[in-house]
């Protein structure tokens, strides 16, 4: 809002489309101030036109107007999207309006258009840029499933300012954020995962006898744990990993973008969105291939997020982050995920700067010199079309086996931020006692009984926590952050086969060979017992030694 | 038994629309009603009880502007509209379903309104849970009288025992006794993560498995949305103000 200022404002609000969608764009009037190719009405109807499900109103000055939401929304109104001049709006006045409307606080989404496609000197195509990223907000949000009463806090508006007691006579502005949700049915906390509370830069997860519980006063919203967690049970209502797949594939194939010009994903963590700002007031625009899209944290970008970017076309992935001044510590997780991810380009024979770190804190000057450098990265020809996937360790195999489909012989990749890892396990010492599969969170180890029983592994489902580790009782299992591509296209392998041996009452398995023979060693430590008790309980199984062998009739399990 | 509360005014300044400064007063009134408005609802519908639901329904719709700025879901205001307009059948319906619901049936109770028999999952024994809660309301100034016989852990016990509180924090507004509404706060954000915070929940996931699309599924959901977003809201205000010495008296 800050250039333009003595152009005429839009005459008035002018509506666009049917009145039964639940979703309601809004565009700021202002936006055709600014020295670029925005047309707010042709935004409108493009938008209109995209998606049955929307209505677009432009408002004359509506990053000023905040009122306007409430003024415009219907009954049907259920999702948000502000098309605005800037990041920098009135964010809780905006809820309050979309409050008064019945709007849930979390199915907004702003979009800074005139920061984000108006930089005075950039040659790209603004106007489709500003429909890809409008079209991104709007299947981000229709992508979001509606909120609990437990998914929302309030929290004091300038929480970080101190309230004098007197100001407390009057209740001080509120607004709204999210609290992570864990669906407890698929979540693994059961089996002793942790890997949520690891990530939890301030304490608010701990893992309570197998239920992860939220101190809800400590959750910053910023997604780290819905980040960490490998089976999908965190989520960070109204940024879901669902939303964030639809944003991304709305970006990666709009067709409001020339389809030969090649589409770069850059991540902006929420608290630099407004050094993208300084850019468009600058005299060095971003290269147009950009396409921005707002995170909570650097930290909430995984690698798999970046894969999956890279594997459907984008020419390129970028996050934008606070560095040094991140408040929860995620400058190291971030350039060490970047590193990896630069690391497996390499590996591959691809450009190593179609994965980069922008530094917000270094200044505009050298985040605008950063982001101006063309791109050296290009769309694949054979980019995958489909299956977009943020979910869980698969998410990562699958992007690396499709960056790599036409790699013959690529070394293992050892890096401490590799999302995957690798199961070794000593098979000379290991008895088949499944403690490492039950442990695993996402199903990597599997132990099968028939024949034999017999320990897969699944390296394309491995985390590398090391939950195997801690829960073998023999300590012959070893895990490493590996990134074996050889290993991921060979799929699942096994990696530990015995006899089973069968109850000779009821014929299902007793245990592996193995096994029993620690047992009979763990048995006669003490002095050896009868060779009756031992082939009972060697040669039985725990139920029907306790039904078929009642006191002192202990059948012979050899008799025959 | 029955919480003694004195007769609290209920009439609230509320600011112009538009206006976003709400005294903390109105709010604590507001709240205060909200939580009379779900303890009423929860008793059995009487001729009474429906006439003391449907007045307080239609003082919180009059509400708008402490409305607008809570993100009090869609289900609480689906609750006052549906006490503001009920019909002599519906009350019959209510008193039916109030029976099969809550009160003994061939086959039991479905839906036991008793904190003590959801925290019994929890190992907790109902001696121990009821005494807990009668601990505070007595650290409160509340005795159980013998004109209406209620257990202490019914859910409309509990929800006018943070009635009582909100209307205590808000005469402390008004009588500018910071530290004491400040105080009342953090009591009534307590008493609900120790107690009507731990089952609500499991009672309402029973009431709409027993009563699937019904009025009392309704009154559940809005029961759970307002007490969850009231607890985060108690805690965050009784969080906010600064350690500087008070100084509302002493400058009076």
């Amino acid at each position: 809002m800050s250039k333009g200022d003595s152009a005429p404002a839009a005459a008035e609000t002018q509506a666009v489309a049917g009145d039964a969608s639940e979703t309601l764009v809004l565009l700021c009037g202002s936006l055709v101030r600014r020295d670029a190719d925005l047309d707010p009405s042709e935004l409108a109807h493009w938008i209109v036109d995209s998606n049955a499900r929307t209505r677009a109103v432009i408002v004359p000055d509506l990053c000023s107007n905040p009122g306007a939401v409430s003024d415009t929304a219907e009954s049907a109104t259920r999702m948000l999207v502000l098309g605005l001049c800037s990041s920098e709006y009135r964010e809780p006045e905006f809820q309050r309006s979309a409050r008064k409307a019945g709007i849930d606080p979390l199915a907004i989404a702003v979009v800074a258009l005139g920061s984000y496609c108006a930089a005075p000197e950039q040659d790209g195509d603004a106007s489709g840029m500003a429909k890809t990223l409008l079209a991104a907000a709007v299947a981000g949000v229709q992508a979001y499933p509606g909120s609990q009463p437990e998914d929302i806090r309030p929290y004091v508006v300038g929480d970080d300012q101190r309230i004098s007691r007197r100001a407390l006579f009057t209740m001080p502005p509120l607004a709204y954020r999210p609290v992570v949700s864990i669906d407890r049915k698929v979540c693994a906390a059961s089996t002793g995962c942790d890997q949520c509370v690891q990530a939890c830069p301030e304490g608010a997860l701990t893992n309570v006898d197998g239920a992860i519980q939220i101190a809800r006063r400590s959750c910053v919203s910023c997604g780290l744990c819905q980040s960490a967690c490998p089976t999908s049970a965190a989520q960070l209502p109204g940024q879901t990993v669902s939303q964030l797949e639809a944003a991304v594939g709305e970006l990666l194939s709009s067709s409001a973008l020339d389809p030969d010009v090649p589409r770069a994903i850059l991540f902006v963590c929420r608290k630099s969105a407004s050094a993208l700002d300084s850019l468009s007031r600058s005299s060095s625009p971003t290269a147009p291939q950009w396409l921005p899209l707002s995170v909570p944290c650097s930290g909430f970008v995984s690698p798999a997020v970046i894969l999956q970017s890279l594997a459907h076309g984008a020419a390129a992935v970028g996050i934008v982050g606070c560095g040094s001044y991140c408040r929860y510590n995620q400058q190291e997780q971030t350039q060490g995920k970047i590193d990896y991810c630069q690391k497996v380009l390499a590996a591959l024979s691809l450009p190593t700067s179609a994965v980069a770190f922008f530094d917000a804190a270094l200044g505009a000057s050298s985040l605008a010199d950063s982001l101006s450098s063309p791109l050296e990265g290009s769309q694949r020809a054979d980019a995958l079309t489909s299956g977009l996937s943020f979910s869980g360790p698969s998410a990562a195999a699958s992007a690396l086996t499709a960056l790599a489909a036409n790699d013959e012989a690529i070394p293992a990749l050892d890096h401490p931020f590799s999302p995957l890892g690798l199961v070794k396990i000593d098979a000379d010492g290991c008895t088949g006692c499944g403690s490492c599969a039950q442990a695993c969170p996402t199903d990597a180890l599997d132990l099968a009984e028939g024949d034999t029983v017999t320990l897969t592994f699944n390296p394309a489902l491995c985390i590398g926590c090391a939950q195997c580790v801690s829960v073998c009782p023999e300590k012959v299992v070893e895990v490493s952050r590996d990134t074996d591509l050889a290993r991921l296209r060979d799929g699942p392998e096994r990696l530990y086969e015995d006899e089973a041996i069968r109850c000779q009452s009821c014929d299902s398995v007793v245990a592996s060979a193995a096994m029993l023979k620690r047992i009979e060693a763990a048995l006669t430590e003490d002095g050896r017992p009868s060779d009756k008790t031992m082939k009972t309980i060697t040669r039985l199984c725990t139920d029907c030694r306790g039904t078929a062998v009642p006191f002192g009739r202990a059948p012979a399990p050899d008799s025959d | 038994m029955e919480l003694n509360s004195a007769h609290l005014p209920r009439e609230a300044a509320i600011s112009p629309a538009g206006v976003p400064a709400i005294p903390l007063a109105d709010l604590a009134w507001f709240r205060e009603r909200s939580y009379r408005l779900l303890s009423q609802s929860f008793l059995y519908p009487d001729d009474d009880v429906v006439q003391t639901a449907r007045g307080l329904a239609a003082e919180l719709g009059e509400e708008h502007t402490i409305e607008d700025e809570l993100a009090i879901s869609a289900e609480f205001r689906h609750l006052c509209s549906t006490w503001r307009d009920i019909d002599e059948p519906t009350v019959k319906l209510l008193q039916t379903r109030y029976v099969s619901l809550f009160a003994a049936t061939a086959g039991g109770v479905p839906c036991p309104p008793y904190e003590a028999m959801y925290m019994a999952a929890r190992g907790l024994s109902d001696a121990v849970v009821l005494a807990s809660v009668e601990r505070d309301y007595a650290t409160a100034g509340l005795y159980g009288t013998s004109t209406k016989k209620q257990s202490p852990d019914h859910i409309s016990m509990e929800t006018e025992f943070l009635a009582i509180l909100c209307g205590r924090e808000a005469q402390a507004w008004e009588l500018e006794k910071t530290q004491q509404g400040i105080d009342l706060l953090e009591k009534e954000s307590k008493f609900i993560e120790t107690h009507l915070g731990l089952w609500l929940r499991a009672f309402g996931h029973d009431v709409r498995r027993a009563d699937p699309g019904g009025v009392y599924a309704d009154i559940a959901a809005a029961a759970l949305a307002f007490v969850t977003h009231d607890r985060d809201l108690a805690e965050e205000l009784a969080a906010s103000p600064s350690d500087e010495p008070e100084e509302t008296h002493e400058q009076g």
